[in-house]
Order: structure tokens, then C-alpha cells, then sequence
């Protein structure tokens, strides 16, 4: 194996992984469809049980809370966006106009005077170079492009965990409220029954 | 702009030229579109990768000579590298208006001339951006070239 042979392997794998990461993005997209879909059913569950004004502590800690969770349910939206919106990739030259270049280099070298083995040596290490050129050079914007996809759906994410976490939390005031008011079973009241 | 009479695949001496390798294929991916670009935004990006890069690598630069820059002598050539990224920006800006244009010659020239006054000021922009703006021309040319051609023959059909 020459030096351009074992640069061509190392640099086509890189070039491949970096096509493959830019499918990862979108393929980790239905964790946050699942995670919207937890934050809706839970606003639905509790719709019921949202204090109409809020004044007092307990209805004023709802709504605080269920503020944040609207800002980073939309900033999580936001993101999500951003992390699938267009870009542009820089893919291998069509198969076409790489074949009729190999075609070209062929004719060149035998009207240059070479032999047909020594043109197809010729055409082989143009090709391979021209090859890890392309390689090099995809490999590095897809990877830049990736990088960026992958931070904004890692904060997009984020943000998706901190939705899910103010909605619990939600959950968790209004059912502790609840408890303690009405004191079910007669377990948690704390205020007790007249 | 009359064309030159040469063959194509010869110089003007009608010597067989190398073949240029066509440049990379850039493909517009995400939300709802798929797309490739042809060959005219292919140059565009081209230009404005390379400019992209000249951008990010402006700070490093050769110095000749036996004394070293100031900082603000430093700052300052910094900002020329940039000023010259930017010509390339505005370049493709006008290359993107030129697709409506066939009958216009592309730039390349004034590829060449920006790359040049970089090398004036120390800097060489990567060469594998270079050369695949270099090819994107090439192929935006032939694309225009027969663009044209059926142009014409539709003309003399019509």
C-alpha cells in the first residue's frame, strides 16, 4: 500500500462518518417528538386544574412555572428548527462527470505519447489524487455543518429536558396543593377539615 | 464577447490540454428542501467557501523582512486579508445576478487578481478551496456553453 492509497482509506472513512452523522441529526429527532408529546399530554392532564388568577402563592407559582415551561417549550421548537433547516453539503462530483474526467485523462496520456499501461498507471493516480481531494474537502464542510446541527440539537434537547422538568414540576405543585388542601385519604392533609 | 475559435480540450498553440476535474457536487439538505445546486451556484459557493476560509484563517499570514509587525501593523493586514474575503463575497454576489446573463463571461479573472493580492500580503488561501473554485468555473462555463448551444439550435429549429 503506497502513501496515497492509505491516505485515500483514512480519508473516505472520515468522509463517510460525516454522512453518516449528518443522518444521526434527523434520526434523533423522534426523542423529541416523544418528549413534546409527554409535555402535551401532561398540559392537557392538568388544564383542568390551573388556578384562573394568580394572585396568592400557590396560583402564582403555577403560572410562573407554566411560563417557563411555554418559553422553553418554544425555545426548544426554536432550536429544533434550526438543527433540521437547509444547508448546503458538499457531496463526491455526480458519477457522470467523474466518469467522462476518467475518460479524458485516458485520451490525454495516449495522445501524450504514453503506453496503455503506463496512461492507465497515469489516469489511476490522477484519479486518486483528484479523489482524496474531494474526500478532504467534503469531509471537512459536512463536518462543520455537522458540528453545528449537532450543538443546536444538543440545545435543543436541553431545552427539552428543561420542559419536561418545569412540567412535572408543575404537576408536582398542583397535586401537592390538592393534597394538602383536600387532604385525600386523609394522608398528606395538612390544613385538615373543618 | 466573441468566443475563441480554439477546439475545446486545446490551447491556443492546439495543444491537448489536461482535462480539469469537475468540482464538488453541493447538495442544499434539511427541512423541505433537496436540492443540487447547478453549476453556476456551485461557483458561488465555491467563492464563498473560499472566502469563508480566508475569513476564519486571516490572522495567519507571512511576514518578510527582519523585523516583526506591530500588533497594529498586524491588525491592520489582517483586516486587508479580510477586505480581500469580502471582495470574493461581493464577487459571488454578482456571480449569482450573472446566471441571468449567459452572454456574460464569467470573472475568472478577478478570481485570479484577488488571489494574487493575497499572496501580496502573506497569505495563501487553503489550495483544495482554491482549486475547486478553479474547477467550479470550468464546469459553470461548459454548463453556459451548452446552455447556449441549445439555445441556438432551438433558435434555428424555431
Amino acid at each position: 500500500m503506497d502513501a496515497n492509497e492509505y491516505l485515500e482509506t483514512l480519508v473516505a472513512e472520515s468522509y463517510k462518518r460525516e454522512l453518516d452523522q449528518e443522518e444521526n441529526v434527523v434520526r434523533s429527532l423522534p426523542f423529541a417528538a416523544a418528549a413534546l408529546a409527554v409535555v402535551s399530554t401532561i398540559m392537557v392532564v392538568i388544564r383542568g386544574y390551573v388556578p384562573s388568577r394568580a394572585i396568592g402563592f400557590y396560583p402564582a407559582a403555577v403560572w410562573i412555572f407554566l411560563i417557563a415551561f411555554g418559553v422553553s417549550v418554544a425555545l426548544a421548537l426554536c432550536f429544533l428548527f434550526l438543527a433540521v433547516a437547509a444547508k448546503r453539503l458538499q457531496y463526491l462530483s455526480p458519477p457522470n462527470e467523474l466518469y467522462s474526467y476518467v475518460i479524458d485523462l485516458r485520451k490525454y496520456y495516449i495522445a501524450m505519447g504514453s503506453s496503455p499501461q503506463q496512461a492507465e498507471q497515469q489516469v489511476v493516480e490522477d484519479t486518486r489524487s483528484f479523489m482524496i481531494e474531494q474526500y478532504t474537502i467534503g469531509a471537512a464542510h459536512n463536518q462543520r455543518v455537522n458540528l453545528e446541527r449537532s450543538r443546536t440539537r444538543t440545545k435543543a434537547f436541553a431545552t427539552l429536558i428543561v420542559s419536561l422538568a418545569l412540567a412535572f414540576a408543575t404537576v408536582v405543585i398542583i397535586l401537592a396543593h390538592g393534597a394538602m388542601k383536600r387532604g385525600d385519604n386523609g394522608t398528606i392533609s395538612c390544613q385538615g377539615r373543618d | 464577447m466573441a468566443r475563441s475559435p480554439v477546439k475545446e480540450g486545446t490551447d491556443a498553440a492546439g495543444r491537448i490540454e489536461k482535462p480539469v476535474p469537475p468540482p464538488m457536487q453541493s447538495v442544499i439538505k434539511g427541512g423541505w428542501t433537496y436540492r443540487v445546486e447547478d453549476p453556476i451556484e456551485t461557483s458561488v459557493s465555491a467563492l464563498k467557501e473560499l472566502a469563508q476560509q480566508i475569513r476564519t484563517a486571516s490572522r495567519f499570514f507571512a511576514q518578510y523582512g527582519r523585523k516583526r509587525f506591530s500588533p497594529p501593523e498586524a491588525r491592520t493586514r489582517e483586516q486587508e486579508i479580510v477586505a480581500l474575503a469580502a471582495e470574493f463575497e461581493k464577487l459571488a454576489a454578482e456571480m449569482e445576478q450573472l446566471a441571468a446573463a449567459p452572454q456574460h463571461p464569467l470573472p475568472f479573472h478577478r478570481v485570479t487578481e484577488i488571489v494574487q493580492k493575497l499572496h501580496k500580503l502573506g497569505f495563501y488561501p487553503n489550495n483544495l478551496l482554491f482549486e475547486n473554485v478553479v474547477r467550479a468555473f470550468v464546469s459553470a462555463e461548459k454548463f453556459r456553453r451548452s446552455e447556449q448551444s441549445a439555445f441556438n439550435g432551438e433558435e434555428d429549429h424555431g
